[in-house]
C-alpha cells in the first residue's frame, strides 16, 4: 500500500483538477476557488446571522457549510439585482453539487467544538473569526491563524479547562 | 507458580510480552495470580478537587474471551494492525490485549491501561507528555512524546506500546476514526479510556441541557460497547449510584498487582477460588 500522506497529496491534486474542470472560479485574492462568488457582506443582515447558513455552529463541533437546498430556501426566487445571483439557481438547473472549499483546518491532533464555544461559552463568532460583514467576496484564505498559546491564553482568562485532553486527541 | 496448558493466543501474548518488556515487568505480571488472590477491594480514594473518577469493571466470569474488545479498540482508536514484520519482531500494538494474568491455569485476561490513581508512568515522563487528568484518566499527548520509553519500563502492567515503524492501515486513510489522532513512528501510545467518546458525551449533555446518566455511560468505551456478554462496564467510580461503583464494591472485585500501590481504576470481578 502506498504511504497515506502520498495518497492525500494525490487526492488533493485530483480534487483540484476536477474543481478546475467544473468551471469553479479563480478568485482575484488567492488561489483557492469557491464555487460561487458568495458575498458575506450582502448576506449578513439584521435577520440573517452566521447560524442561518452555518447551521452546525450551535449544536455540533463543526459549523458546517450551507447546502444547495439551504441556499434555495431563499434564492428560489430572485432576491436582488446582483448579476451573480442567478448562478445559484444555475447549479440546481445543472444538477450540480455545491461544494464549498473549507479554508480553516485544524491540526490533526486538535479537537475544537463550535458548540462548546458558541453555545456553552457564549462566545461571539468575531472573537476568533474576522468580521465577515466586511467581506464582499467568497473567502479564499483562512482567517484563523491561532497558535496553541492563543487558545491557552483565552482558556486561562475565561477559566476554561486547561486539561490537555480538553483540546487534544 | 503453577500453570496448566495455555491456548495459542495466550502463548502468543506471553511471548510478545516477554520479548517486548523488561524482565521485571513480565515477572511482576506473571505474579498476578498471587496478587489477585490477595484481594484489594478498598474504594479508590477521590483526590481533592476532582469530581469524577472514570473506571472500568471487567467481569471475568462473564468474559467469553472472544476478543471482540481487542478488535473494537483497535478500530476505534486507529491502532494500525501489525504487519508481518512487526509481528515477527513481536511488536504489535494492542491497547486492549489478552494476557495470562488471571487466576486459574488457562485464563486469559483482557487488560487495558489500569488508569492508576498513582500511575508510575506519569512520574518518569521527562517531558510531561503523559499525565493524570482531573477525572483520573492516565492521558498521553502524542505530539509531546519524545519516545524515550521510560513509561514503558515503569508501567507494571506493560500497557504501553512504542511505534517502532510508521503506522499503516488497510484501505485508505478515510477509513480512520477522525476523533482519534493517529500516532506517528517514534512515540509511545496507550489506552485513553476512549476519552474522545467521554468528551463528546459530556459536551452533548451540556449542549442539550440533559443530565449525563449512568445508562449512557455504561457501554461508552469501544471495548464495553462491543462486549457481547456485557462483561465490561464503564462509569464514574466516585458516584456511589453508578453501576461501576456498585460492581467495584462486590466481594468478587480484585485489582491487578495491589502490592504495586498503583490503585488501578480497572477492577476485575471473579469468583474466589
Amino acid at each position: 500500500m502506498s504511504h497515506p500522506r502520498g495518497r492525500i497529496v494525490l487526492l488533493v491534486a485530483v480534487v483540484a483538477s476536477f474543481a478546475g474542470m467544473a468551471g469553479a472560479r479563480r478568485s482575484p485574492a488567492g488561489d483557492t476557488r469557491q464555487p460561487l462568488p458568495m458575498s458575506h457582506k450582502r448576506h449578513i443582515t439584521k435577520d440573517m446571522k452566521c447560524r442561518a447558513c452555518h447551521q452546525g455552529v450551535e449544536g455540533e463541533a463543526m459549523a458546517s457549510f450551507p447546502t444547495l437546498a439551504d441556499c434555495m430556501d431563499c434564492h428560489k426566487t430572485p432576491q436582488g439585482k446582483e448579476p451573480a445571483e442567478p448562478e445559484v439557481r444555475a447549479f440546481v438547473a445543472r444538477g450540480q453539487d455545491l461544494t464549498w472549499v473549507r479554508l480553516n483546518r485544524l491540526a490533526g491532533h486538535v479537537y475544537f467544538s463550535h458548540a462548546a464555544h458558541v453555545t456553552l461559552a457564549s462566545m461571539k463568532c468575531e472573537e476568533c473569526h474576522r468580521d465577515m460583514k466586511a467581506v464582499d467576496q467568497a473567502p479564499t484564505e483562512p482567517d484563523i491563524h491561532a497558535q496553541m498559546s492563543d487558545c491557552v491564553a483565552c482558556h486561562r482568562s475565561k477559566h476554561a479547562s486547561l486539561d490537555c485532553l480538553a483540546c487534544h486527541k | 507458580m503453577k500453570r496448566g496448558p495455555l491456548d495459542d493466543d495466550v502463548r502468543d501474548s506471553r511471548r510478545k510480552l516477554l520479548a517486548g518488556l523488561a524482565a521485571s515487568a513480565a515477572g511482576a505480571l506473571a505474579g498476578c495470580t498471587r496478587a489477585m488472590a490477595a484481594q484489594s477491594t478498598a474504594p479508590v480514594a477521590a483526590t481533592s478537587g476532582s469530581r469524577r473518577r472514570w473506571g472500568l469493571v471487567i467481569d471475568l466470569d462473564r468474559c467469553a474471551r472472544c476478543g471482540g474488545c481487542v478488535v473494537a479498540c483497535q478500530q476505534e482508536n486507529n491502532v494500525a494492525p501489525a504487519g508481518s514484520d512487526a509481528a515477527a519482531r513481536m511488536r504489535p500494538i494492542h491497547w486492549m490485549d489478552f494476557l495470562p494474568a488471571a487466576p486459574g491455569s488457562s485464563s486469559a485476561t483482557p487488560i487495558p491501561c489500569m488508569h492508576c490513581e498513582d500511575p508510575p508512568c506519569v512520574k518518569v515522563c521527562p517531558v510531561g507528555a503523559t499525565y493524570k487528568t482531573e477525572e483520573g484518566i492516565t492521558a498521553q499527548i502524542w505530539e509531546r512524546c519524545i519516545g524515550c520509553r521510560y513509561c514503558m519500563v515503569a508501567c507494571p502492567y506493560a500497557r504501553r506500546y512504542f511505534n517502532w515503524s510508521e503506522p499503516r492501515w488497510p484501505g485508505d486513510v478515510s477509513s480512520l476514526n477522525p476523533d482519534v489522532a493517529p500516532r506517528p513512528r517514534g512515540v509511545v501510545e496507550k489506552c485513553t479510556l476512549c476519552h474522545h467518546r467521554i468528551r463528546a458525551a459530556l459536551e452533548r449533555a451540556r449542549v442539550d441541557e440533559e443530565p449525563l446518566t449512568d445508562e449512557t455511560l455504561r457501554r461508552l468505551p469501544a471495548c464495553a460497547q462491543s462486549c457481547p456478554t456485557l462483561a465490561i462496564t464503564f462509569g464514574d467510580l466516585a458516584d456511589p449510584e453508578s453501576e461501576v461503583a456498585r460492581l467495584a464494591a462486590s466481594p468478587r472485585a480484585v485489582r491487578l498487582l495491589p502490592e504495586a500501590g498503583t490503585r488501578p481504576k480497572v477492577i476485575y470481578l471473579r469468583e474466589t477460588k
